[in-house]
């Protein structure tokens, strides 16, 4: 847990470096769902952040439209994919690359950045909104 | 979570990219109903015209050299496992979990296999055949290296983790000349997440193995402490990818 932590930690770095002086200000969560008193609430929760992680990075991966960015985004994904692979077994021994995580064809879901916010915005107070998100 | 750093840079880089979105969203919801009507192993088929349509033929020469590079890695892969599967008993992979995870895993790499073939054929292109592959890395002569790969579980599980590590680094190598690829980058990013989670569990196998150091990611201290994974993944890579000399 303190490895993913800190892979995170680098990966915002990594994107506030990236972004230069326009990166957005940090983001009030909302994590009262969540049972930090529970293994598996926590451990279910993060399942969920890192499938949806997954998810979202596959689906922008097209719109990149610079190869080097690309790149890194590969790179932190699969990361990530390793990650959600480790907590799902952690829930439960073998649901690394279930049914619920990857179709008929052996290919892993992609969501749009619209359908990632809908879902993260459960767990996030500042406003996530597609249209209102800054263009430089 | 980093989504919107993440979106303001692509808005950043594309200021389209929402209006595009949204053709692409019309576009899957096209897809999506005509997925409906067709028979599942037909859905690779569908994909390719898609991939077709988002490429001009100008690309395609290099579209299909990269769908047959994957293609290659998924015929090592399938067969690893296929064989693994067959041999559960002389390799010594327990019953159970072990057995179970080393199935799924190959079953996704038949579906890799089957899902790129459908693909190749749909974008106008010729699948490669299957190489025959010496999984010891003898170069044809199975007395190689890994010779006891189906007699020995950390063997076994070794060269697994190379061949998953190798898998997702060679769909990331290639997705860079894919920028811009529309649904062909995507379905190679999804095929990436996958191997990177075969990859998370092979390598929690092996920690259980008498690896102990050993973590579901890459990480500098495993390539420091175990510099023969990369002698390893170098020789098999070159012999049974590339066919070059060691």
């Amino acid at each position: 847990m303190t490895d993913i932590c800190d892979h995170e930690i680098a990966h915002r770095e990594f994107f506030k470096n990236a972004l230069g002086s326009s990166p957005i200000q940090g983001l009030e969560v909302n994590f009262t769902s969540i049972n930090f008193g529970s293994c598996d609430s926590v451990l279910g929760t993060a399942k969920a952040f890192e499938d949806l992680g997954v998810s979202a990075y596959n689906g922008a991966g097209r719109l990149f439209q610079s190869p080097d960015y690309l790149t890194l985004a590969g790179k932190i994904v699969s990361v990530k994919a390793r990650r959600a692979a480790l907590i799902s077994d952690l829930i439960s021994n073998g649901t690394f690359a279930n049914s619920k995580v990857i179709d008929s064809n052996g290919l892993e879901k992609s969501r749009t950045p619209p359908e990632v916010l809908a879902i993260a915005s459960a767990f996030v107070t500042t406003r996530l909104n597609a249209g209102n998100l800054p263009t430089s | 979570m980093n989504l919107i750093n993440i979106f303001g840079e692509l808005e950043k880089s594309d200021p389209e990219v929402y209006e595009r979105m949204d053709t692409r969203r019309a576009a899957l919801k096209g897809f999506a109903s005509m997925s409906g009507k067709v028979a599942l192993a037909g859905i690779p088929i569908a994909l390719g015209s898609m991939f077709k349509k988002s490429y001009g033929q100008a690309n395609n020469g290099t579209v299909l050299e990269i769908l047959n590079y994957a293609l290659t890695l998924e015929y090592l892969e399938a067969e690893f496992y296929q064989m693994a599967i067959a041999r559960f008993g002389q390799i010594g992979v327990p019953a159970g979990a072990a057995q179970a995870a080393i199935t799924t895993i190959g079953n996704h790499d038949t579906q890799h296999v089957a899902f790129l073939k459908s693909a190749i054929t749909a974008t106008g292109g010729t699948p490669v055949a299957k190489p025959n592959f010496d999984f010891s890395s003898g170069g044809g002569s199975t007395t190689g290296p890994f010779a006891n790969v189906f007699l020995n579980y950390q063997t076994f599980l070794a060269v697994a983790q190379t061949f998953e590590d190798t898998g997702v680094r060679a769909y990331k190598g290639r997705a860079v000349e894919l920028v811009k690829g529309g649904d062909l980058l995507q379905a190679a990013l999804n095929i990436h997440s996958v191997e990177a989670r075969h990859a998370s569990h092979i390598r929690q196998m092996r920690k259980a193995n008498n690896f102990a150091d050993i973590k579901p990611w890459i990480t500098l201290k495993t390539a420091v402490e175990h510099p023969n994974l990369l002698t390893m993944e170098r020789k098999i890579l070159c012999r049974l990818v590339f066919k070059l000399p060691i």
